[in-house]
Order: C-alpha cells, then structure tokens, then sequence
C-alpha cells in the first residue's frame, strides 16, 4: 500500500487535496486539554480551514485558536488570534472561520461562511506550512462537552507530501 | 490503511459545477429552488444565474440559504428589479450578505467598469437548501444558475434542487 500510496501521491501532486478530521470528545474537547487534529508530513501550501461544530458545545467557556509545532524548530506557534467569545453553547453547524492570518481570529459563523453581517474571507493566498503539527489550543477553561469537525484544504508541494488526521 | 480510508484521509479536489436549467414556471411562483447541498461541506468559488429569456416583470429576489440544520437566512441583499433584462444578462453574486446584491452585467460576469468580484476566495456551505424568494413573480423570463465549489470531504456535492 505504501508504493501505491506513493505513486497517487506522485500522480495527483498539484491537484489540490481535502481533509475532514471528524470530532471526538473524549480525546478533544473533553479532556480539557490542547489537541491535534492535522500532521503535516512535508511542505504544503494551505488554501483554507475552518472547524464545524457537530455537537453542540457545553457550558464550559472554552476560547480557541489553532497553533502550528513544526519540526525543525521545534517550536509552537500560533497560528491565528484567540477567539474574540467563548464557544460556549455554539449550535450545530457553527462553524470557525479562520481568515489566513495569525493577526485574525477564528470567526464563529452560523451555517455558512458569513458571520452575523457579512463574509469571512480568506485574505491569505497560500500558507506554507513546513512538516509539524496543528493543533487546537483550548484555553485553561477546562473539559467540555460537544464536538467540532475540522477540515483543511491544501495542496502538496512535492510528491510524498501530504497532511494526514490526527 | 485500505483504499478506501486512504481516499477517505486525503482526496484529491478540484473546483466543480452544476448547473440548474431554469423553467418557465420558475419566475412564476416563490420560492425558486436552485440548489441542494448534501454530504457534507463546500466551499463556494461562484454562484450566477444567466438570463435565457428575457424577464418582463419587476422581479426582485433574495438569494437565501436554508441550512438542514439551522435557521434560513438571506446570503444577499435584494436585487434590483430584474424587469427588462435581456437574454445573455449574467447575475453576478459577490460572495457577501451585506454587500450588493447579485450584480446584473451583460454577456460577461463584467459590469460595464469593473469586473464582478467573488470577494474572498471561498464561501463555506453546509448540507442544506439554496433558493431564492421574489416578492414579485414574472411571466417570461427564464434564468439558468450555475454553481461552482470544492468539496470539502468525501461526497460532499451540490446539485440542482
């Protein structure tokens, strides 16, 4: 499977790819702590991510941003700005818009890519991101309740590159 | 790790399309579906509508977005009566709530001094119902709607409603 993997891989390089890492409490959200949810196996360009709420979120008031750990360094960054509210009791379907800066927050939006009065674009063009891992920081709230899918579209920058779930 | 978990962990996306051939009947009644979002989400690149018969009354309609889960709600503001527009008029849709409405150009997705922009590169959809209302119906004018998007997960589609 390795060899095949490897030759799609080489087959479909420039063809942008698309991830969904599905919610899991028990390993997310509920136990309070910072989670991963994608490991960047080589360089790739990032077009887009955003977060879906699929279970309603507790009372807990959890705020959140994505960090990036690279490998060389080996060192944690944040990728974007905290949350401007808590995700406390955010609805299905709430999704977390993130703008492609480290300046812009996570934008909590109700079922499409708007927030309450207009859209959340994307104003970076791509994100380089070199091997590492992204992560989900959660603040120091605490466990919570509810769950959020996270999906990221990025494109491989050479063969072998590629960003997998954690 | 099978075939399938493999396809499922990474695919391979492009941007795709459908289109919603419109009907006489359509412009005659409201709400006018156009199209369903099913799977999963996607993220919108463009949405227009191309005028295939021309349009006689004062149509005015709202593009709206009714989530499977979640509330309806406008995606842009009204548009400006539709009345006169002729066949090969293109109804632009910028990607915003509170911008303008979808802009009506002629032949190209240009109006007469700038292009129509889709602002931000993406609009993210989740499963559910894209239509529009109009307050006022028409007797003439049929209009075809396109879509373009990427799928954000496996099956993850939009076809006419």
């Amino acid at each position: 499977m390795g060899a095949l993997k490897q030759a799609l891989g080489a087959l479909h390089l420039n063809e942008m790819r698309a991830i969904h890492r599905p919610g899991v409490n028990a390993t997310d959200l509920g136990t309070g702590l910072d989670y991963n949810i994608f490991n960047v196996e080589g360089a790739v360009q990032v077009h887009m991510m955003f977060g879906q709420v699929t279970t309603v979120i507790g009372a807990t008031a959890n705020l959140i941003f994505l960090n990036f750990t690279s490998v060389v360094p080996a060192a944690t960054v944040a990728l974007c700005a905290v949350t401007a509210g808590a995700i406390n009791a955010d609805a299905v379907n709430t999704l977390y818009v993130w703008d492609g800066t480290i300046a812009g927050a996570l934008t909590p939006a109700n079922n499409i890519g708007h927030s309450g009065s207009d859209l959340i674009p994307w104003v970076g063009n791509t994100i380089l991101l070199s091997a590492g891992i992204i992560g989900v920081d959660v603040g120091a709230a605490g466990a919570n309740t509810g769950e959020i899918d996270w999906y990221i579209l990025y494109t491989p920058c050479y063969a072998g590159a590629e960003i997998t779930i954690l | 790790m099978s075939l399938t978990q493999l396809a499922q962990n990474s695919f391979q996306v492009g941007v795709k399309g459908a289109v919603n051939r419109g009907v006489l009947a359509d412009m005659q009644a409201s709400p006018v579906n156009l199209f369903r979002v099913s799977t999963g989400p996607v993220l919108v690149t463009q949405l227009w509508g191309f005028v295939t018969t021309g349009i006689t009354n004062a149509v005015v309609p709202i593009l709206t977005f009714n989530p499977d889960t979640g509330g309806a709600a406008a995606i842009a503001t009204i548009m400006l009566t539709c009345a006169g527009d002729a066949a090969g008029s293109i109804y632009v849709w910028g990607g915003t709530r509170a911008g303008a409405a979808p802009v009506v150009t002629a032949a190209l997705g240009m109006a007469a001094a700038l292009e129509t922009v889709m602002a931000g590169n993406f609009v993210i959809l989740v499963p559910g119902l894209l239509y529009y209302t109009n307050a006022v119906v028409d007797t003439t004018g049929i209009v075809d709607w396109f879509i373009n998007y990427i799928p954000c997960t496996p099956g993850a589609s939009v076809a006419a409603a």
